[in-house]
């Protein structure tokens, strides 16, 4: 589990930290919407329901409007997510990881991620292009399926600048690993992901009181080098 | 050059699995060897249309849509103000048998648990309302903090249940059979962690002294505080269960009414906001691992390796039973290092050809597969549900919570063992009520 560096509410002054901040403000946004078309499923549902059952009046395209917007919650935060290390990954090897060789993997799985978005975004807009020129439509209503399948390639586009300023990061921090660290999430040891749970349940106030038991970690760590 | 299908599906999950290990996020890693993968057997052109097909045909699956609902019930629950009245009505219930308050606890944190579906808050919550009353009542620290880290792993059993549902997607099996046969196994979990109790604080009363001296008034004042527990797992059961709603309908519905309770309990629009914020984040990588995973399935699907891995799983010398068992020795090892999702999405396109050849349900093994995941959130060498709760409560050092833990986990084993050997206690409910 890791997470972003960011906390303040100031643009940092480099040109790198700039950018990060700005651009943070629009994956926000997006995150935003996503936020909003959940809910508006959820209202959404809760109307059919009783629609149905109490009005016997469903929603006229229910499912081809939930499935229309599904897009939007499954890609429009992929960007927030990734600056936030929200993905799954596993960080067990790299938590051994310290300094320049720590920053050369990072950097080296962020590459992968750029290169896999390029294609990514390339190949899904030629499926967009598709159903946009043949017309493609819902099986129920006949909406129109080319405004979803725009949003991949553009929501991909954000990931990946969201990619290229995590590679620019860590590569940077590979050169100058003493460096105040800008736009890269760091990776979160036991003791911190414990404490955002906590925060998640109780509140951060909670989580900052939040005391973990120095002798057993000392004790395993040292069990761990010696094995 | 040529390379056979089958030899090129073994270095693609070789290569994945290296590219997980050196950090790649998982979703970004399945699609690149996905992808590599199904160009090198049908091309470049073909190839890479179909990877750019799955993004949006896998992400835009109706049933997909129930998943958000679910996440979105998990973060509302923190504001309902559930879990001190639930504590307070199971320990009014149950407090009078032996360690009355951690059965209590096992019962109270299994009903928030089962509806938040987040089993380390869980930890967190029940660490903060459930521990100081059994301290204050002098029950044994080990016993009141390994109640508290074991309680959360209910989480994922009873529905809704998120986990469930993505092994469902995958796996191309009824979401609402899935979500019904985790019922059972919930609450039979609950009740073998009380019978533990019970056992060990019946030999040794200095363990947990019972609590007595609540009336029947008292227990049935204190039921009112549970209902939304009851209201959500039972908008959920019973619309699989009459049909009067789909899984994301309901979702929606038990969404709805957490909502309103929790405003009722004084969430204020910023929390709201929080939740929302955070179950689209948790909702993009739930997606984006779904439709990566589906990418390197495909390729698999070209390579014809599941077939071939289930062949030769079916061709050992071995019974069914002891392949079982060291499929679920791996699945316990794999989740000491790997998170729940991702560590079934990665295993299950290969692993499960394998267990249906050998003539095991499907629904069974999503059951077993998913507590077993849930085991492996309190054992160490992680065991984070146990670093929640000392961290909640530093007086309680770690190595206490891990040897509180202890008496549960040879509960969570004896539990797979009697599902191994009664599959029934999983699939009867499910086929019984659906047919």
């Amino acid at each position: 589990m890791i997470t972003h560096s960011i906390a303040s509410n100031e643009p940092p002054s480099g040109l790198l930290g700039k950018f990060d901040f700005w651009f943070s403000k629009l994956e926000n946004f997006l995150n935003g919407f996503s936020a909003i078309a959940i809910f508006a499923v959820m209202l959404l549902g809760v109307t059919q329901v009783l629609s149905r059952k109490l009005l016997d009046l469903p929603i006229y395209g229910y499912i081809d409007f939930i499935e229309q917007s599904m897009v939007v919650f499954a890609f429009f935060g992929i960007a927030y997510c990734q600056r936030l290390g929200g993905h799954v990954r596993m960080d067990l090897f790299m938590a051994r990881f310290k300094g320049r060789i720590l920053y050369f993997f990072e950097a080296l799985a962020t590459l992968v991620g750029l290169f896999v978005i390029t294609i990514l975004i390339k190949t899904s807009w030629l499926h967009f292009e598709r159903a946009y020129d043949f017309g493609d439509s819902t099986i129920d209503i006949g909406l129109p399926i080319w405004p979803a399948k725009l949003i991949i390639p553009l929501a991909f586009c954000i990931l990946w600048i969201r990619f290229a300023v995590q590679t620019v990061g860590f590569t940077r921090m590979f050169f100058y690993p003493n460096a105040p660290i800008i736009a890269i999430p760091v990776i979160e040891d036991v003791e911190e992901q414990a404490r955002n749970e906590i925060a998640d349940a109780l509140g951060e106030e909670a989580a900052a009181q939040a005391q973990f038991d120095q002798n057993y970690r000392k004790k395993t760590d040292r069990n761990g080098e010696n094995a | 050059m040529e390379i056979d299908p089958l030899i090129s599906g073994v270095i693609g999950m070789g290569a994945l699995m290296l590219m997980v290990f050196l950090g790649v996020r998982v979703y970004i890693a399945a699609t690149l060897v996905g992808m590599i993968g199904i160009v090198s057997i049908i091309g470049w052109d073909a190839g890479t249309g179909i990877v750019g097909t799955i993004p949006h045909s896998k992400a835009t699956l109706y049933s997909l849509s129930v998943l958000p609902m679910f996440i979105l019930i998990g973060y509302l629950a923190f504001h309902a103000g559930i879990t001190a009245a639930a504590f307070d009505a199971a320990k009014k219930w149950v407090g009078w048998v032996p360690g009355g308050l951690a059965v209590a606890s096992v019962f109270a944190a299994a009903g928030f648990a089962a509806v938040s579906g987040a089993s380390t808050a869980t930890a967190a919550v029940f660490s903060r309302v459930a521990i100081p009353e059994m301290l204050n009542a002098g029950y044994d620290r080990r016993l009141a903090a390994g109640v508290v880290a074991a309680g959360g792993t209910l989480a994922s059993l009873i529905p809704p249940s998120a986990i469930l549902v993505i092994y469902a997607i995958i796996v191309e099996q009824s979401v609402g059979a899935l979500l019904l046969a985790g019922f059972i196994p919930g609450i039979l979990s609950a009740i073998i962690y009380a019978l533990i109790i019970m056992l060990r604080a019946g030999f040794n009363p200095k363990l947990g002294p019972p609590v007595r001296g609540f009336t029947m008034g008292d227990r049935m004042r204190s039921l009112p505080g549970t209902l939304p527990i009851v209201a959500v797992i039972g908008i959920i059961f019973s619309a699989i269960y009459g049909g009067w709603a789909t899984p994301t309908e309901a979702g929606a519905l038990g969404a709805f009414v957490v909502l309103i309770l929790a405003f009722l309990h004084g969430m204020r629009t910023k929390q709201l906001k929080d939740a929302l914020f955070e179950t689209a984040k948790l909702t993009v990588m739930i997606f984006s691992i779904i439709w990566g995973v589906l990418v390197f399935v495909r390729f698999l699907g070209f390579s014809g390796l599941p077939e071939a891995f289930a062949e030769w799983i079916l061709s050992l010398p071995f019974p069914p039973t002891m392949i079982i068992v060291l499929i679920l020795c791996g699945y316990a090892i794999l989740g000491m290092f790997m998170d729940a999702i991702g560590m079934l999405l990665l295993t299950l396109p290969v692993v499960y050809p394998a267990v249906i050849g050998l003539g095991y349900d499907p629904i069974w093994f999503g059951i077993i597969v998913v507590k077993m995941v849930e085991i492996c959130l309190i054992t160490p060498p992680i065991g984070l549900n146990c670093y929640v709760v000392n961290g909640v409560r530093p007086d309680i050092p770690l190595s206490d919570v891990f040897r509180g833990i202890g008496p549960f986990f040879i509960a969570d084993v004896l539990t797979v063992a009697l599902f191994i050997a009664f599959p029934a206690l999983i699939v009867w409910l499910p086929q019984t009520m659906l047919n």
